[in-house]
């Protein structure tokens, strides 16, 4: 049974390997010339300038968890469609239909939800808290 | 293929499911003031919920069989799971009535704490009806989103921020170390399916990796039941979630842990493959580990509860250390040991969530969490203090409170195994119930012996919560009236197997 396992410690080492003789190949071939701007961490093309400990705008994770529930739809619907056509041959087409209806209704209920609290809205003319009274902040002791 | 007998034992999860999208869809609709209202929506799903439980815990066959596995074994709803389910849906009962009013939810925000319990809920139910590992931890992760959810939700708290972001670090290693347990047991076996991976261990011989594959295994599901050396989360969680969350969290995430970590032994354990239970065949030491994570466990949440200034923190510790001593009726693998797991966890459920209650009543008259805001209580309001010091009691076991019958049945599922190392087991047990005398009753005396502070608040009843106090204290302090019926279900719901592991 633990000799199943030799494969995937093959591929370990030989991605070790791989990585360690392109590096030490390269190393032998390349001339060395550092400047700043080599060794500067690669950050996409941009200067990274300040400390990384910063507030990063939330409303990209919006967008992400949005753009979850269509994922989520895509990866979910297009192997239906591969058997529905035996589903419908077994006689099982109409639920198999409904099925899928409601998965989407719950995840258009994401959406909606996502929609009506404003986080789809890109430009906000004023920060806005969460409706209503804001909870009071409670107050700990400093330990 | 989706059959009628499917439909109905899923009844109760397709019951939360459907409630918690409609919570979702009235908070859309609810103005921010109106959006409390959803509670009742959230209590009449889980009530209705709760007697399809029962309706399928009537006509199941107890844990594990295969007669009750559905949807191709992912489901398995046999009484064990169903009895486990009903005790999570009292704590989300709980978790909506005690949350009603408590300071620390902003109104405006109550339809999503609605709906993230009844999330959390879901998940817990298919965590204890999982039969797959794929489902297991689908479910565990279903349950732990919401919770990390839950654990921040005073939002400008940064107590609460930082007890969120510690679960949820936490959470993601535990749950990354429990899918590579389960990618291994999948690469010895073939199967996901617990039985067979049972069946497949059976057919091997003795082997370390199977013995990683299970302490992955149990660093998940450890997280989930606040084990030493993996309950480093529970305090600063505890703290920081608003008191009935953490009264959910204590209650119903611990019992979860529990559904599975019983099912992960049990049915990869038992089965009836030439040669005896998986993880015997496996070699794996499995009841002794169990035992000395049960020892440290208790050990530890009840020597680090001593000294805690904040109620909340105190009872993380304290729930830690039951975390030990269910963890210890583990090890017995017999329909005794289970059914006082299940009793216990009734039990449990009216201690624990009568404490939370009172720290929700105090502290959202002091707007903070700590043990000076005790003092002298029992002087200004009795009822409250009377009630407290009744919860408190029964926490360390002392009797005739519903603790200590839960416990007494604990240990003596512990003791009728006869052997020398399972009397060593109870008596680290009892030494630690002494142990866990002392930060109880430092409470007690702070509120009756104690001078009140001067400029302490009253604390704010109300009729609500206090009939429900009332009600939580005399099942407490007085458990003969059902205790014998609940125990009954119990045994039942455990079944009458002498051990799990033939």
């Amino acid at each position: 049974m633990l000799e199943g396992f030799g494969v995937i410690l093959c591929f370990i080492l030989f991605a070790f390997a791989f990585v360690g003789i392109n590096l030490f190949l390269s190393r032998l071939l390349r001339p060395s010339r550092p400047s700043p701007e080599k060794a500067m961490p690669y950050e996409c093309g941009e200067d990274p300038v300040g400390d990384a400990w910063i507030r990063f705008n939330p409303r990209f994770y919006m967008v992400a968890l949005v753009f979850v529930v269509f994922e989520v739809e895509l990866a979910v619907i297009l192997p239906v469609t591969v058997c529905l056509k035996s589903w419908a041959a077994a006689g099982h087409g109409a639920l198999a239909f409904w099925e899928l209806m409601i998965f989407v209704g719950i995840l258009a209920l994401g959406l909606v939800y996502a929609w009506r609290k404003g986080d789809l809205d890109w430009v906000r003319p004023q920060p806005r808290f969460s409706a209503g009274t804001p909870a009071k902040p409670v107050q700990r002791e400093n330990r | 293929m989706l059959t009628l007998a499917d439909l109905d034992a899923i009844a109760p999860e397709i019951t939360l499911a459907v409630t918690l999208g409609l919570v979702l869809v009235l908070d859309l609709l609810f103005r921010p003031a109106e959006r409390r209202l959803t509670g009742w929506l959230a209590l009449s799903g889980v009530t209705l919920a709760a007697s399809q439980i029962v309706k399928n815990l009537a006509a199941a066959a107890p844990l594990p069989s295969a007669a009750a596995g559905f949807f191709s074994g992912m489901f398995v709803a046999d009484s064990t799971a169903s009895f486990f389910k009903l005790i999570f849906c009292l704590a989300a009962a709980g978790a909506v009535v005690i949350g009603y009013r408590s300071s620390e939810i902003s109104r405006a925000r109550h339809g999503e704490y609605h709906f993230l319990l009844l999330a959390a809920t879901l998940g817990m139910c298919f965590m204890a009806s999982a039969g797959d590992l794929v489902m297991v931890y689908l479910a565990v992760e279903m349950l732990s989103q919401a919770s990390y959810i839950l654990a921040g939700y005073i939002r400008n708290n940064p107590r609460s921020s930082e007890g969120a972001l510690k679960y949820v670090i936490y959470g993601g290693v535990a749950s990354g170390a429990m899918i590579f347990g389960i990618s291994i047991l999948y690469g010895f076996t073939g199967v996901t399916d617990l039985v067979l991976v049972g069946q497949g261990l059976a057919g091997t011989a003795s082997s370390p990796a199977a013995l990683m594959a299970f302490l992955f295994m149990l660093v998940g599901l450890g997280f989930k039941v606040a084990m030493v050396p993996f309950h480093m989360w529970a305090p600063d969680v505890y703290e920081g979630a608003p008191a009935p969350v953490t009264a959910f969290l204590s209650i119903g995430s611990k019992a979860a842990g529990f559904a599975v970590l019983l099912r992960v032994l049990f049915s990869v354990g038992a089965q009836a493959a030439p040669g005896g239970g998986g993880i015997e065949a496996a070699a794996i030491p499995w009841r002794e580990m169990l035992a000395v994570l049960a020892v440290l466990t208790m050990t530890v949440g009840n020597l680090s509860a001593i000294g805690q200034r904040s109620l909340k923190r105190l009872l993380a510790f304290s729930s830690v250390g039951h975390a030990g001593y269910l963890l210890a009726a583990c090890t017995t693998a017999t329909a005794s040991g289970v059914s006082s797991i299940l009793f216990y966890f009734v039990v449990y459920f009216l201690m624990t969530l009568g404490a939370f209650h009172v720290v929700v009543l105090v502290s959202n008259a002091t707007g903070r969490d700590s043990d000076a805001d005790y003092a002298g209580l029992g002087w200004k309001q009795p009822f409250l203090a009377a009630t407290m010091s009744i919860f408190l009691v029964s926490l360390v076991g002392l009797p005739p409170t519903a603790g200590f019958l839960g416990k007494w049945y604990l240990f003596t599922a512990l003791v009728e195994m006869g052997s020398w190392k399972f009397l060593l087991l109870t008596l680290a047990a009892l030494l630690n119930s002494v142990i866990s005398l002392y930060y109880y009753v430092y409470i007690i005396k702070k509120m009756w012996i104690e001078e009140p502070a001067p400029e302490g608040r009253r604390v704010v009843v109300g009729f609500v919560p206090g009939i429900l106090l009332a009600v939580l204290a005399f099942l407490t302090v007085y458990p003969f009236g059902y205790g014998g019926a609940v125990l009954a279900a119990a045994s039942k719901a455990a079944g009458d197997r002498a051990s799990f592991l033939r």
